[in-house]
């Protein structure tokens, strides 16, 4: 069968592994074409250009219309709300509905706007879908007196010192290998994107109900995973930064990371950081710090090409970056790595994520003996 | 017990307030409070005072060693002086520079006092002249900020002078290729305008635009008037920027709310007629910067009508934040002050000095916001010499001079061996601009700005162990005590 074309937009940042495991994880989808506004200076250049990386074989214009034109399905990549991007987003979708073009929605919209697209889709005949957040189950009169769900697959965390740090490339990156290998893998994300790959998108802000209840919702929905898909291996992408970066960076304070880790533990854990933390007596105590917090230490760590600027006045309370090679993080990745007992590398290269994978199978798949929960 | 005399100093700043002892080290941006004894022999030992140290008891000496094993008064020096930011400069200016500022025009209507283009006044700055920028050239600054801000998630750009409405048209048409080029980003523009020229038109337009608006304002008539006249019949301009400034709130009161004024202060007036600014029903609704003004041979002189209001009324901010004054009573200068000083003391707080290190002075030259002249040639910012040598970070045609980008954020490689023994290390502010002498980097000059720059990292510390002693002191007062 003939591979749909998709147009992607808009591109940004955080959508390089949405790009790179499109056809992997939807077999009936091809990137026809990568689309973001000409001011975001990837005109004409590979997608690699917005971290600085090596080519990753998509090429992105900013011809939006013809973009469309020469696709089947327009996808729409989720974007931050009240941005330009978010408003290109929207601009995008009002052309693929001109043009009569099927449409994946990103994008979180409001009900209302939802609606109002899906009556105009209807009534045009075009298809129409907005990838949703998984809920989590109800909360249960009885939570307080059930056991505690563990369970019987490993669970890889993957958590982030600070947003963007390719947390996600590398979760993507871990699911494709581990299912190529033939393994069942339950793979959780709040990025609307793992909805988009058959795989489960979830809110982990939803706030309803009292901070501890939502602990056993987590748990329950992970039961309900677990016991719907019997995986070998469940990997879940944490929501925020596991910690806040300084006084002025906060984040959540790492309050989802901690929630989280009252509702599962993890068997194995990858950390995800800027650039430039190399150092053992950096991790270690790092390390017993979250064992201490959230009940794991940390097996691995990716470290970024990003480098933070934290000479930018203007944004106080978010972190910036600045992309350096990543062949150049790279090669001092690896004159470092040996320093250091952690597992340390770039797992948004497949080579060096290798030596994770196989960590992995040693320990959690094909383990000699293991400790039954 | 190790006797202290004759051993490396710690590199610290040792001080007593009336209410208590203490020591701000250097090496953990971190301020300690010690007990009376204890700092006679932390003072005995930085001075070598034998007798003292001689006749210490031993637990305080012992307590001196307590802090020693907690890892405070440290004798350890950075060992190199370079800028974090050395080995990434290049990357910084080719994917992330933060914001530019055109030199749309070097003309003004207006000829203030204290202006450092004055003809007469400055004689190491470039002078007002009929010297504009082409839209050729912002088109080429716009396309080069562009190429080298991919990593910059909010760009900005701003408009400066002289006056720089009056080169509007360029203004506009930079703005419309701006937001072309920059689709898809959150592009901001600012200017600082004397407001002279605000016509209803001008004012729909920067509030269509979003513009940060900044209008200079020195205070009331009286004293306005003094500085900021007209070129053309030296004039005061008052009247003028107040009628404008009630235009863009009757015109545009939303965007009225994002503007601010900027007052240079001449402290020769009292602080009470200098305050007396916001009495006006609109200028009081308005964000407040201020600066006091600069002469070129630091010859600015404080009244006793200026000193004693603003002491008075710095106590009374102070009091503020520890709420036991209204803030609304405090003089609006001063309010601005204090929440400079929060702002400022926040900075002291722990982070270890490593072995390479540079003082805090120098931002990231053409990085933080670029300055292209009319010409299009590059300075760190708009407030250096634009006839100094040292201060030439390239052009549009020839691309960055890094000998010179690297020599400006390296300053604190002047006066290597004075920097690294200074306690003031960390809240250094001296940057290029203070050292350029006759278009030369001078260590001579860096040593001048010293006692300045330390007297504002004591200021720093000082309200700091202020704020603590207050609450300290408060927390064991009731009201009304």
């Amino acid at each position: 069968m003939e591979k749909l074309r998709v147009c992607a937009v808009p591109f940004g940042t955080k959508d390089i592994p949405v790009i790179m495991n499109l056809t992997e994880f939807t077999l009936e989808y091809v990137i026809g074409a990568v689309v973001t506004p000409a001011g975001i200076g990837l005109e004409n250049k590979d997608i690699g250009v917005i971290e600085n990386r090596n080519e990753l074989g998509y090429l992105v214009t900013s011809n939006l219309e013809e973009s469309i034109r020469s696709c089947d399905i327009v996808l729409i990549l989720e974007k931050e709300a009240f941005t330009p991007l978010y408003d290109y987003g929207i601009k995008a979708m009002e052309e693929a509905i001109r043009q009569e073009k099927d449409i994946i929605c990103l994008l979180k919209l409001t009900k209302e706007t939802k609606r109002q697209y899906e009556d105009i889709c209807r009534k045009k005949n075009i298809n129409f879908r907005c990838i949703l957040p998984d809920k989590l189950p109800p909360n249960s009169p009885k939570e307080t007196t059930e056991s505690f769900y563990h369970p019987y697959a490993p669970v890889i965390i993957i958590g982030e010192l600070a947003e963007e740090v390719q947390g996600f490339e590398v979760f993507c990156n871990l699911v494709k290998r581990f299912g190529s290998q033939g393994i069942n893998v339950s793979a959780i994300a709040a990025e609307a994107a793992n909805g988009l790959f058959g795989l489960h998108t979830i809110d982990f802000s939803d706030t309803k109900g009292e901070l501890s209840s939502r602990i056993y919702r987590i748990n329950h929905y992970i039961r309900e995973i677990e016991e719907w898909e019997n995986p070998e291996l469940i990997i879940i992408k944490l929501p925020k930064p596991m910690i806040k970066f300084d006084e002025d960076v906060r984040y959540d304070f790492g309050l989802s990371a901690y929630m989280i880790a009252q509702a599962i533990s993890a068997s194995y854990f990858i950390v995800c950081s800027p650039y430039g933390f190399f150092n053992h007596e950096f991790w270690e105590p790092l390390s017993n710090n979250f064992e201490a917090k959230f009940g794991y230490g940390i097996d691995a760590i990716h470290i970024s090409n990003k480098i933070i600027d934290n000479t930018n006045e203007m944004d106080k309370d978010k972190l910036n970056f600045v992309h350096m090679p990543a062949w150049k993080a790279q090669e001092a990745i690896l004159q470092v790595a040996g320093e250091t007992s952690f597992l340390l590398g770039d797992f948004t290269d497949l080579y060096q994520l290798e030596k994770v994978a196989d960590e992995i199978n040693s320990t959690l798949l094909q383990a000699p003996y293991g400790l039954i929960q | 017990m190790v006797q202290q005399s004759k051993q490396p100093k710690p590199l610290i700043l040792l001080y007593k307030t009336p209410l208590g002892f203490y020591f701000y080290e250097t090496n953990r941006n971190e301020i300690v409070s010690v007990n009376e004894p204890l700092y006679n022999y932390i003072d005995a030992v930085m001075k070598d005072i034998e007798q003292e140290l001689q006749q210490t008891k031993e637990e305080v000496i012992s307590q001196y060693q307590e802090l020693v094993d907690c890892g405070y008064l440290l004798t350890n020096r950075v060992k190199e002086i370079k800028h974090p930011a050395t080995d990434n400069l290049e990357l910084f200016l080719e994917r992330k520079i933060d914001s530019i500022t055109l030199q749309v025009t070097q003309n003004c209507n207006l000829r203030c006092s204290y202006c450092v283009y004055s003809e007469s006044n400055y004689l190491s700055q470039r002078s007002h002249s009929d010297k504009r920028m082409t839209f050729e050239t912002a088109k080429k600054a716009v396309d080069f900020y562009f190429a080298h801000s991919i990593d910059t998630k909010g760009p900005n750009i701003s408009f400066y002078g002289g006056e720089p409405f009056l080169n509007l048209e360029l203004i506009q048409q930079v703005v419309e290729y701006a937001k072309k080029v920059f689709e898809g980003r959150p592009l901001t523009f600012t200017t600082t305008t004397n407001a002279t020229l605000l016509t209803n038109e001008l004012i729909d337009y920067l509030a269509e635009n979003k513009f940060n608006l900044m209008i200079s304002l020195d205070g009331p008539k009286s004293i306005h008037n003094q500085n900021r006249v007209f070129a053309a019949n030296n004039k005061g301009s008052y009247d003028t920027v107040v009628k404008n400034i009630k235009r863009l709130w009757e015109r545009q009161p939303e965007f009225a709310k994002t503007v601010s004024t900027n007052m240079v202060i001449n402290p020769e007036n009292s602080y009470e007629e200098i305050n007396s600014l916001f009495h006006d029903k609109y200028i009081k609704k308005m964000r407040a910067n201020h600066s006091i003004v600069e002469k070129e041979d630091d010859s600015v002189q404080f009244s006793s009508r200026y000193t004693n209001g603003s002491f008075y009324n710095q106590f009374l901010g102070v009091l503020s934040t520890a709420k036991r004054f209204k803030k609304e009573d405090v003089k609006r200068t001063t309010i601005e002050e204090i929440m400079n000083m929060q702002y400022q003391i926040q900075k002291i707080k722990y982070g270890v000095l490593g072995d390479t290190a540079a003082p805090g002075g120098p931002c990231i030259p053409g990085k933080m916001r670029l300055f292209i002249d009319y010409r299009g040639d590059f300075y760190p910012c708009e407030r250096v010499s634009e006839t100094s040598a040292c201060m030439h970070l390239g052009s549009l045609t020839t691309g960055f001079e890094m000998n010179n980008v690297y020599s400006v954020l390296n300053i604190g490689k002047l006066t290597e061996e004075d920097c690294k023994n200074c306690w003031a290390f960390i809240h250094c502010m001296i940057c290029g601009k203070k050292v350029d002498e006759d278009g030369e980097l001078s260590a001579e000059k860096k040593r001048k700005a010293c006692k300045e720059s330390k007297g504002m990292a004591f200021s720093k510390i000082k309200n700091k162990t202020l704020l603590f002693e207050l609450n300290k002191h408060l927390s064991n007062v009731t009201m009304g005590e």
